[in-house]
């Protein structure tokens, strides 16, 4: 009998979850965003519209190898309809490697082009600074990310492992911006002043809440998370003086997969994230995520983007010189 | 002859299911990237990375052996007290996934710097596999035991004291059962990545592991991966030089024999235990459960977790179910059927279980994403097939040993009498074979429960597992529900155990 109700349970399961891999109704979202922050839009859009959303989240923490992996393998007959990746690095090598397809949201009216692919294949929205999360018992306040070469604070700052994450899109926008030479004697100062390697923004954020280490760079959910637990830090926006070459801005993508098996619906989720409504859930939430759409609030504790010097960047080219420092930064990282 | 044309067929379909998406996966690879071998090989920073996963998984493997076959006799023949208990707390580590081990000592060490350089790096990763892993060895060494004759140390006891009783009859008979822990604590350190990752060790797997997801390169992530085609295959030519030698049978004519201990003997051992537990699951556990800091944490954790964890007991039950079934018939085919495709059978699994789980998750999904797959690809059966491909050899290696173990005077009564194979099978080897298949269910559901590695890329959108779930609310969810989630996957864990235990009482009572 028990035998039975298990091989019946077990049956359901796997019927169910066939059935509801054919069902019209549905959506299958792949996200990159921390699933603590995503999955309760994805409700939501599920609550509003009735269609179901079946989604496979993956995270920084695990260098989004089961999102970004599956896509690439599954190129050949693509599974997913959507992608939300939480930078907009992954939506340039997928778009290079012919994996989107164009979709112009009306959503989007009002949205920077910066933050939008030219072709549309992607659409950045609701965006993170990347900024400086500093104990507030240190005795040095870094302002530029150049300081993490000076004297004053050797053996003081952690970076997150730029190899993976939003640490890999800024650290080659630097490069695109000073040239790869400059680029490199940067990350080579870097490491000789003592600065400590992070497998994650997330933990670069805990040693500085735990004191391990004064500051890092970090992206401004990280930030604003530790914040909102009482951890003794505050925030610097780097890099904001008449010489600074300003803030780097990471953007969430969203992106239609090209032969997403539900176009139509891959679409409306697509028009959903990208409304003022979703950016606003965002910027309210506890990752307090900063606003791409004019008129939108901005989180209040951190400025509106219109208030800050901003790193001027294409990200394309961002992700194409990624692909081209990345053997460096390999040889950085290991050796 | 009939019969060896059933298992031939067995096998193949084994292999076909193992083997075959794998062995496409490398060809493209060689392929497009055939150069990328070439430089891959010469490079210097491969050579460094594959000497330090060596070094680590040899010595995790040696040091785990030693420990925990003296914990295993000291657990399974001595009168030493608190035995349980400390049994209890040695085995905890391998119920988690090993990177929540990582977490929980850093968060246990807190912010000394001098600390933190120990963690971070071989000594931390090494500690944090042997803590994960010294449960292999314990385990093994209490099965190995309890087959060995009590007979044997009968005789001896008329020449010899104690100690020559350990030296002379135990640790010798316990041979196969060190090389058999050494040789699975090895192949599962090799294959291991999360911990190196967490604690920054460059490893061998972490190399191939960073090809696939910073350079998004799977030609060269799977060319890297070629030269650890030699390790199962010298793990394989080493079994059967040393350890499919050593076997002995079991009868039993005598009781079991205790080994007793010296008051300061009981003291000592019971101060060593409890410093091992301490530094191997107490501390670590205690880092991760200090963070639940209300009860509200538990009820948020089981109101966010419910629907994985019901994912994960289903999954696991399935594989555990399959791991039994088919480790029985790969056991078995290995034992008694000597078909020429059996030692590759040994080398296919083993090389499934040492192979990084991102190859072996890429491979089954250009394998089987295909339209006319949905029933398989577009269900958890692909999940359920990935874990038990990646972890078969566990079972099979279980029951293969229990089956070499059975006398063969049992076999040629019964043939004189006129059984056949199957009744044979029917009334002679599966019942001998029952606690075997039970050790195989529960290994099976252990590690099909605690995956994280392949779960991740192979579960159905919709229907994530625990572990799963934990990793990826690990990044920024609340660290009292993610210390929670992480007590109930241990509770699901001993859901087997918990089932089994009343039954056992109840006819151990009988």
């Amino acid at each position: 009998m028990r035998s039975h109700t298990f091989f019946l349970l077990t049956l359901s399961v796997l019927l169910a979850s066939s059935a509801a891999a054919k069902s019209a109704g549905s959506v299958t979202v792949y996200v990159s965003e921390d699933q603590v922050f995503s999955e309760p839009l994805l409700k939501r859009f599920e609550k509003t519209t009735g269609i179901t959303v079946r989604a496979l989240y993956d995270t920084e923490e695990s260098k989004s190898t089961g999102v970004m992996n599956r896509l690439l393998a599954e190129q050949r007959h693509p599974r997913a309809d959507v992608y939300w990746a939480n930078e907009p690095v992954r939506a340039e090598v997928l778009r290079t490697k012919g994996l989107l397809a164009p979709y112009r949201s009306p959503s989007a009216e009002g949205i920077d082009p910066e933050f939008v692919d030219p072709q549309y294949h992607w659409t950045g929205f609701s965006a993170r600074y990347r900024l400086f999360i500093v104990y507030t018992k240190a005795k040095s306040t870094p302002q530029s990310m150049l300081d993490y070469t000076q004297k004053t604070y050797a053996h003081k700052g952690v970076i997150a492992n730029p190899l993976f994450g939003t640490t890999t899109a800024h650290i080659a926008a630097l490069f695109s911006v000073l040239g790869n030479q400059k680029g490199e004697a940067f990350l080579s100062a870097l490491k000789a002043n003592g600065t400590a390697i992070s497998t994650s923004n997330g933990e670069s954020a805990d040693f500085v809440a735990s004191g391990m280490h004064d500051f890092a760079l970090v992206d401004s959910d990280d930030a604003m998370s530790r914040m909102q637990r009482g951890a003794s830090v505050k925030i610097v926006y780097p890099d904001q003086g008449k010489e600074g070459i300003g803030l780097f801005v990471v953007p969430n993508t969203v992106m239609l997969i090209k032969g997403a098996p539900h176009p139509a619906n891959g679409k409306k989720l697509i028009d959903f994230l990208l409304s003022a409504e979703s950016e606003k859930a965002l910027a309210h939430a506890a990752c307090a995520q900063i606003p791409l759409h004019d008129g939108v609030e901005a989180p209040a504790h951190l400025k509106p983007i219109g208030a800050l010097k901003i790193m001027p960047v294409d990200y394309a080219e961002v992700a194409r010189r990624l692909l081209q420092i990345q053997p460096y930064l390999s040889r950085w990282v290991f050796e | 002859m009939k019969t060896r044309t059933v298992s031939n067929t067995v096998l193949l379909i084994l292999l076909f299911l193992g083997l075959g998406p794998l062995l496409l996966l490398f060809i493209e690879a060689l392929w497009h990237g055939g150069e990328t071998f070439g430089q891959l090989l010469h490079s210097s920073s491969m050579h460094v990375s594959f000497q330090h996963t060596l070094l680590l998984s040899l010595g995790v493997a040696a040091a785990g052996t030693i420990a925990g076959t003296a914990v295993g006799i000291l657990i399974g023949k001595t009168d030493l007290p608190l035995r349980k208990l400390f049994f209890a707390l040695l085995i905890l580590p391998l119920l988690l996934p090993p990177y929540l081990l990582a977490l929980g000592w850093i968060n246990s060490i807190g912010p000394s710097p001098f600390l933190h350089t120990m963690l971070f790096g071989f000594v931390g990763t090494f500690w944090v596999l042997f803590s994960v892993y010294l449960a292999i060895p314990i385990l093994l060494t209490l099965l190995y035991l309890r087959q060995i004759d009590p007979g044997y140390e009968e005789a001896a006891a008329f020449f010899t004291n104690e100690r020559g009783i350990l030296l002379g009859i135990l640790l010798p008979l316990l041979r196969p059962a060190m090389g058999l822990s050494f040789l699975l604590v090895f192949m599962l350190s090799f294959g291991e990545y999360s911990v190196a990752n967490t604690l920054r060790y460059t490893i061998f797997p972490l190399e191939i592991f960073t090809r696939f997801s910073a350079f998004y390169d799977f030609d060269a992530a799977v060319v890297m991966s070629l030269p650890l085609l030699l390790l199962p295959i010298m793990a394989v030519a080493v079994e059967k030089q040393w350890l499919d030698r050593t076997l002995y049978r079991q009868s039993a004519y005598y009781a079991p024999r205790t080994l007793l201990l010296s008051s300061f003997q009981k003291s000592i051992f019971v101060a060593l235990l409890t410093l091992l537990a301490a530094t191997t699951a107490i501390l670590p556990l205690l880092g991760l459960i200090v963070q639940i800091d209300a009860w509200q944490n538990f009820s948020d954790a089981l109101a966010l977790g419910a629907s994985p964890l019901l994912h994960s007991i289903v999954f696991a039950l399935c594989s555990a179910l399959l791991f039994g079934g088919i480790g029985f018939l790969c056991g078995y085919v290995l034992v008694f059927r000597r078909v020429w495709l059996a030692p590759l059978l040994d080398t296919a699994l083993l090389l499934l279980l040492l192979l990084p789980p991102t190859v072996v998750g890429i491979a089954l999904i250009a394998f089987w994403n295909v339209p006319f797959l949905d029933m398989v690809y577009a269900t958890p059966l692909l999940l359920v097939m990935g874990v038990v491909l990646k972890y078969l050899y566990l079972p099979t290696k279980i029951i293969q040993k229990r089956l070499q173990h059975l006398s063969s005077s049992l076999f040629e009564a019964a043939e004189l009498l006129g059984a056949g194979p199957g009744a044979l099978l029917r009334f002679i080897i599966v019942p001998l074979t029952l606690k075997a298949l039970a050790l195989a269910f529960v290994i099976g559901y252990l590690f099909s429960l605690r995956d994280s590695t392949i779960s991740m890329l192979l579960y159905p959108p919709g229907f994530e597992t625990l572990p799963v779930y934990i990793l990826t609310h690990s990044a920024n969810g609340a660290a009292g529900v993610i210390a929670s989630l992480c007590v109930i996957l241990i509770a699901a864990t001993l859901l087997p155990l918990m089932i089994m235990l009343p039954l056992w009482l109840k006819r151990k009572t009988a």
